[in-house]
């Protein structure tokens, strides 16, 4: 349990993938003009990580592997597969949308469809495979992340609605300031980065040598403070 | 001068002569200086962004990327082109991103076979080229309705638009940041710090920024465009 | 609509261009794996030779990397309690690394190279696999012929930071700071290399210490560098004590 809230708190916001790895930028930055749209494009995003990341987890080690369905190594045809199936979420997505939510549909316009190619979505699954989740983790990686992409693009929506009674110099309006802005909210999370929530500290001999030497080195420092 | 086709279209039933357009005809060289300036990918129709960020770190890798963007944008454009009145519509989307996933596995083969140092350090990024919004973006705007050649020449100066961008602000990023250009050391180690904010990616946010006001700046037109 | 629009939006074009479309892709790419993948094997095993002999030979300009490695490397695959499990160095190189380091200890078939350098000494290299920040990392690890001091070390990682987590491999002042230092304690126990910030010894003159200077702003990498030389050096140990006492 301990591990899937860990893989939560990391995803969503250690590893944010906006603010943190600066993926999806292109659909972060453009529909971050108004809260209303923001939040429906970020519960977009929520629903196609939190469903493609586990299935491409499946079809990754069930399909694509070596002990997979075929026997041998496919994973050449990894950005094609996990693609295809992405694709056909967002396909799914849209349809929803469009039948039951059909004023988000109108406002949202052609980032619907370019959820796609949101290096996000793709970012997540990769990121999935690298870090080797199992089936669990990787779903709550999937919502995870998700609900990163959904923080960054509302807090910049606001931020951006309310610049709009700004003096803000004419070239660097719209795209300019949002691209500075996100820089400033990246560095806030550049302070994260260093949070460690793993649970796979493993207890080797060795790490207890090193945590010695680190405790050994804080207790010489607090002393020394302390002194003083 | 101009030869003359005759076509006939079934919707209007109408005999239409049209022009043949020499191969780099006005129009034609528009499409290829237009993405570097008034319709850039990066700072004007806001595509392209994430790599922007991740490879503009040393100015050899924006260069491969840039060199691996006009490969894959400009034969993609043209595949879709030919095929665009074939394609069923239900399954447009997976087709567009089939033809640029094969492409993109195409570059990263080639590299492993004859460049495999370049393969090793730009593997993930090339991958990265499928979901760069400029290729799919391009194809759904100008591949789906025009022609062969028209879409090549376009899906060239897109990609060559987002190259300068990428070069400028990776020159930025490596010259102040390690004080390198290429590789080749500018600024020597012993009294140039390196500047390690600018090898973050957060650092190419506020250079792009800075880029996009000075571009609009200088570019009164495209004030308030995006 | 014309015709190809009214066929177009039909049920069994679709399949039927979806069928077509896999089976040129599909085919196509596999023509492409056919008539490349041999010389890209023949790159990674180049490369991995290229590896090898990085990390006991300082100056690699010029160096021809086949006939050297033919002419003055052996190899051999072992395992963790140190039995030997083949002697052809082939068989070594053929280790795919990453896959050996997600099996049990026991398990795991371990490449063991031997460098004989133009004096007659031997020096002992070893793979090691490890994770860095975004992925993996990797290292040869050569020693000298005491079985302690580390004689060279070169480094490789797929997606660290480049001019932070990649100096690892990039920057000499690193990976060179290795070298002279010793994997084991006075009581012969496995210390590895210790990457610390604040070690106080930029050029590493002390060689006693077990310790290198970390990388400022790669911290994180530093540290999976120290554990994959904890971790994978131990299973070297049971082969390296057996060839000592014999």
């Amino acid at each position: 349990m301990q591990e899937l809230i860990n893989t939560f708190l990391r995803a969503s916001f250690v590893e944010n993938m906006v603010l943190a790895y600066f993926l999806g930028m292109c659909s972060y930055l453009a529909v971050s003009k108004t809260l209303k749209t923001a939040v429906g494009l970020g519960l977009a995003v929520i629903f196609v990580l939190a469903i493609t990341v586990p299935i491409n987890y499946l079809i990754e080690t069930y399909v694509l592997s070596e002990n997979g369905l075929f026997g041998t190594d496919l994973t050449f045809l990894r950005f094609l597969v996990f693609i295809a199936v992405i694709a056909s979420m967002v396909q799914l997505v849209e349809m929803i949308v469009e039948r039951f939510f059909p004023a988000l549909y109108t406002s949202l316009g052609i980032f619907l469809p370019l959820i796609t190619v949101n290096c996000a979505i793709l970012g997540g699954s990769l990121f999935m495979v690298s870090k080797e989740y199992d089936f669990a983790n990787s779903a709550v990686f999937g919502i995870g992340a998700g609900f990163g992409f959904f923080l960054a693009i509302v807090a910049l929506a606001a931020i951006r609605e309310k610049l709009r009674y700004s003096a803000i110099p004419a070239p660097l309006r719209g795209l300019g300031i949002a691209f500075i802005i996100t820089g400033l909210m990246g560095i806030a999370f550049l302070s994260l980065s260093g949070i460690k929530l793993d649970s796979d500290a493993t207890a080797d001999e060795a790490t207890d040598f090193r945590n010695d030497a680190d405790t050994a080195e804080m207790i010489s420092i607090t002393d020394e403070l302390t002194k003083e | 001068m101009a030869d003359a086709l005759v076509k006939e279209t079934e919707q209007q039933g109408v005999v239409e002569v049209k022009e043949k357009e020499a191969l780099f005809s006005k129009k034609n060289r528009k499409l290829i200086t237009d993405p570097l300036n008034d319709d850039n990918p990066i700072t004007v129709q806001v595509l392209g962004i994430c790599s922007a960020l991740a490879v503009t770190v040393s100015m050899k890798n924006a260069l491969v990327m840039t060199l691996a963007v006009i490969f894959v944008l400009a034969f993609s454009n043209l595949t879709v082109s030919v095929i665009r009145n074939g394609i069923p519509p239900r399954i447009r989307m997976i087709v567009q991103l089939v033809i640029i996933a094969t492409l993109v596995t195409i570059v990263n083969e080639v590299l492993k076979t004859y460049s495999f140092s370049a393969y090793k350090e730009l593997s993930v990024y090339i991958g990265l080229i499928i979901t760069n919004c400029i290729v799919m973006g391009r194809l759904e705007a100008f591949a789906m309705g025009n022609g062969p050649w028209k879409s090549f020449l376009d899906g060239l100066g897109n990609a060559a638009g987002y190259g300068i961008i990428l070069l400028i602000v990776a020159f930025f990023r490596e010259f102040l940041g390690t004080g390198k250009i290429f590789g080749f050391e500018i600024l020597a180690d012993s009294w140039y710090p390196d500047n390690g904010i600018l090898i973050m990616p957060v650092s190419a946010m506020f250079l792009v920024g800075i880029l996009v006001w000075a571009h609009r700046a200088w570019n009164r037109r495209l004030v308030d465009i995006s | 609509m014309s015709q190809l629009d009214k066929l177009r939006e039909t049920t069994p074009y679709t399949l039927g261009f979806v069928l077509v479309m896999c089976l040129i892709v599909a085919g196509g790419l596999a023509f492409l794996k056919q008539l490349w993948g041999d010389q890209q094997k023949a790159n990674e095993l180049n490369f991995t030779k290229e590896q090898i002999l990085t990390s006991v030979i300082d100056d690699m300009e010029g160096i021809d990397v086949e006939t050297i490695f033919s002419e003055r490397v052996t190899g051999k695959v072992i395992n963790a309690q140190g039995e030997i499990e083949s002697e052809e160095v082939t068989d070594a190189l053929d280790i795919e690394l990453y896959k050996e380091s997600k099996k049990s200890t026991d398990k795991r078939r371990l490449p063991f190279y031997t460098y004989t350098n133009e004096d007659g000494e031997e020096r002992y290299i070893m793979p090691t696999v490890g994770k860095g920040l975004w992925d993996q990392i990797m290292s040869y690890v050569a020693l000298e012929s005491d079985k302690n001091t580390i004689a060279g070390i070169t480094f490789d990682h797929v997606a660290e930071t480049p001019g932070l987590g990649a100096k690892i491999k990039d920057d000499p002042t690193f990976y060179e700071d290795f070298v002279g230092e010793q994997i084991l304690d006075a009581e012969g126990v496995l210390v590895g290399v210790l990457v610390r910030k604040g070690n106080n010894d930029p050029n590493n003159a002390d060689k006693s210490d077990h310790t290198i200077d970390a990388i400022s702003g790669a911290t994180i990498t530093g540290d999976g560098v120290e554990d994959m030389l904890q971790k994978e050096l131990k299973n070297y140990l049971p082969y390296l004590n057996k060839q000592t006492e014999s």
